[in-house]
């Protein structure tokens, strides 16, 4: 089967789940790890993340396949959509502060630190190396958003809940949370070979 | 010792000029964190906690205040003179602000002489830090724990 | 070689494209033209351009709304009633404001952004709050550490007071300071004397103003002040008023008194001033010449330290004050001086029989 035939909801539904871009491929650890003390913030970085996620591999896939692949200029592609992606991040951040500015003050900082989260760019990368479609790539982006979504949210929840319960002191902060994220990582793996994404 | 982005800032802002005249940390030029651990080593070594130093300081100011501002004699062994100052300190953690009139007080028996005020009893409480060696505001926290008797609390 | 220039044509047209898409969106989503904002039902109109937060729109137009932290949202002072105009509620405002400041429309200024026409109501007193460059007229030791500071206005400027209202100085970087710092002293001049501001400030050790005031200003020197601000002033009542000052709690009185001279208000007033020793008390010949020339007004020093060779009161200025009335049943309290002192007499005045409505005193932060 040709990676084109994969109906662009398949890869979507793999993207949340059996090759969900941060428990499977470890990526966007960092805000993964600092901002997911609280699940109300986590869900607003996650809504973030989704909409950037997938307007920036969609526009990425474009000005790939269209200005990069006519040219032969492949190899310009990492700076091309690390630009692409802090030009877009500008825009929304200013539709968001125009339109809603009480989703602005929730966002917060959230919104300009997506530029530099490596899952963004990492979808990107990903829609190239396995060849998609637009379609397929829309859908990948869309999915891999909500994925990271649902892991960081999973992953405040389960803080939120370790307040109460007490952790070896050397193990504190960081520690703890790198060894939920591994479990949680464990748990989702459990999934793979479901779907076939690439 | 590496210390975080939040200790840096509080650093940044003890600096003199920035919050007070003379800033928080006198002629000590380690790093915040090393202060603190080394202060904190002083006193959890003699069995008690910051809380209890910034309690027992808390109620000497209390004992000592006075609203014309007089000498006040607490318990019989210091001499305390409250400033009542209007308007607060903002403390260098970023956390609020403080009652800015300085509390002195000196010890009849060692003669010694001791300086705080609301902030420095707030950031002795919450962070454990006794102002920079060379500060007016220095505590030495072994002199407050000898001087101001301050016993290990018993085992919970 | 070409591939190269290819590259760099490719990337710098691509980073072209996006620059102008930015610049598009900003011309979009930023602009915000022209927008006009009604203070007090039209007692003045901004017009300014829009994009900024309500409070430094504001300030740059000379009206200052006072704020502790600079904008931040984080003191909460910057309160101000909003009619139209200013979008909802954020949730950077909301720990700031009561049940009841969020029915009547209390917005905090620096967090609203002026996005279009906006009406907002502010007190009246806060138009006449102005930025004035003075020059230092003269510093007078008032004791061993209080000083009297007379700034006077630039030629053809006036100040419109309320008697008891305060003033924020504000220090240049000096020294290691490298921000000006500001504090808020009251004003001890009368508002008919509206081409200066006399201050009256004590020494607090380490204080960064105060030690500029002491060490550093000279006759001569320029010198910026942002106000007036403040309510307290004296109510329009025929009540007897009782006046307590403590240290450089004197200032307001000073001013209130010669207004209430000049407009002819002889409500019967008896002005307690608190201090330690000798050295501590100054303007006492002015105020006892007062005294004497006007039969509604006492003038009581009360010293509490142990001091020989004075008639004057001794003891707590709270144990004089409640000494020297019966009941106080008919009066109102005025208090100006250190916190501690200020919560004394409030305790004395209640206890006497004042409702705490009727007592007056500034605690500036």
């Amino acid at each position: 089967m040709e990676v084109t035939d994969i109906h662009p909801l398949v890869i979507l539904f793999a993207a949340i789940t059996t090759d969900n871009i941060l428990l499977a491929r470890f990526l966007g650890m960092c805000p993964f790890l600092a901002v997911s003390k609280q699940v109300k913030s986590s869900i607003g970085l996650g809504t973030a993340v989704v909409f950037v996620l997938t307007c920036t591999s969609v526009l990425n896939w474009i000005v790939y396949n269209s200005i990069l692949v006519p040219y032969n200029l492949e190899y310009l592609q990492y700076i091309v959509f690390i630009i692409v992606i802090a030009a877009f991040v500008q825009i929304v951040e200013m539709a968001i502060e125009r339109i809603s500015m009480s989703l602005y003050m929730a966002l917060g900082i959230f919104l300009p630190l997506i530029t530099v989260n490596c899952a963004i760019l990492g979808g990107s990368l990903f829609m190239i190396s396995r060849k998609y479609t637009l379609l397929q790539t829309a859908g990948f982006g869309f999915g891999s958003g909500l994925g990271w979504m649902l892991a960081i949210v999973a992953m405040a929840g389960i803080r939120e809940k370790m307040k109460k319960a007490k952790v070896v002191p050397q193990l504190e902060g960081p520690g703890i949370a790198l060894i939920i994220a591994g479990i949680m990582a464990l748990a989702f793996i459990g999934f793979s070979g479901v779907m076939k994404i690439n | 010792m590496k210390q975080t982005p939040d200790l840096d800032r509080a650093q940044q802002r003890m600096m003199p000029g920035e919050l007070t005249l003379h800033g928080f940390l006198g002629d000590d030029t380690r790093k915040l964190v090393d202060i603190i651990n080394e202060d904190g080593d002083a006193v959890l070594s003699r069995g008690v906690s910051h809380k209890q130093i910034a309690d027992r300081l808390a109620d000497i100011m209390e004992q000592g205040r006075d609203i014309m501002e007089r000498e006040v004699n607490v318990e019989g062994r210091f001499t305390v003179t409250v400033r009542d100052d209007r308007g607060v300190l903002p403390s260098p953690f970023g956390d609020g602000c403080f009652e800015k009139g300085d509390c002195h007080v000196v010890d009849s028996e060692t003669k010694s002489e001791f300086l705080f005020n609301g902030l420095t009893i707030h950031m002795i409480r919450t962070y454990g830090f006794y102002s920079g060696k060379g500060s007016q505001y220095r505590l030495e926290p072994a002199a407050l724990i000898e001087t101001f008797g301050i016993k290990p609390e018993a085992e919970e | 070689m070409d591939k190269i220039l290819l590259a760099i044509e490719v990337l710098c047209g691509i980073s072209l494209a996006l620059t102008l898409l930015l610049l598009v969106a900003e011309f979009f989503f930023a602009n915000y033209g022209d927008c006009e904002i009604d203070i007090n039902n039209g007692d003045k109109k901004i017009t300014a351009k829009g994009g900024g937060s309500l409070l430094s729109t504001l300030s740059e137009d000379k009206v200052f709304i006072p704020s502790a932290c600079g904008g931040r949202g984080s003191c909460g002072f910057c309160k101000c009633k909003v009619d139209k105009g200013g979008g909802p509620v954020l949730p950077t405002e909301t720990p700031y404001l009561s049940e009841e400041e969020l029915k009547n429309n209390v917005r905090l200024s620096c967090q609203i952004k002026v996005k279009e026409d906006i009406a907002i109501r502010i007190p009246e007193e806060l138009l006449s709050v102005k930025e004035f460059e003075t020059t230092v007229e003269s510093i007078t030791d008032l004791t061993h550490d209080i000083k009297g500071v007379r700034f006077k206005l630039p030629e053809g400027e006036t100040v419109r007071i309320k008697a008891g209202q305060y003033i924020q100085l504000v220090a240049p970087p000096y020294d290691e300071v490298h921000e000006p710092t500001s504090r808020a002293y009251s004003i001890a001049s009368r508002p008919s004397d509206d081409e200066a501001i006399d201050l009256i400030i004590r020494l607090v050790p380490n204080g960064i103003v105060t030690t500029y005031v002491f060490e550093h200003l000279k006759e001569g020197d320029k010198a910026k002040l942002v106000g007036p601000f403040g309510d307290f002033y004296l109510r329009d009542t025929d009540k007897e008023c009782i006046f307590i000052a403590g240290g450089s709690g004197l200032a307001p009185f000073r001013s209130m008194l010669y207004d209430m001279i000049e407009k002819g208000i002889k409500r019967k007033t008896t002005f307690f001033f608190g201090a330690v020793g000798l050295r501590d008390l100054y303007f006492v010949e002015e105020f006892a010449k007062l005294s004497e020339e006007h039969s509604w007004f006492k003038f009581v020093p009360a010293l509490s330290g142990k001091e020989e060779g004075h008639s004057y009161e001794r003891g707590l200025i709270t144990d004089v004050v409640a000494r020297s009335f019966e009941k106080m049943d008919n009066h109102e309290g005025y208090l100006c001086g250190s916190p501690g002192m200020i919560d004394a007499c409030v305790r004395v005045l209640t206890a006497g029989g004042i409702p705490e409505d009727q007592i007056f005193y500034d605690k500036f932060a």
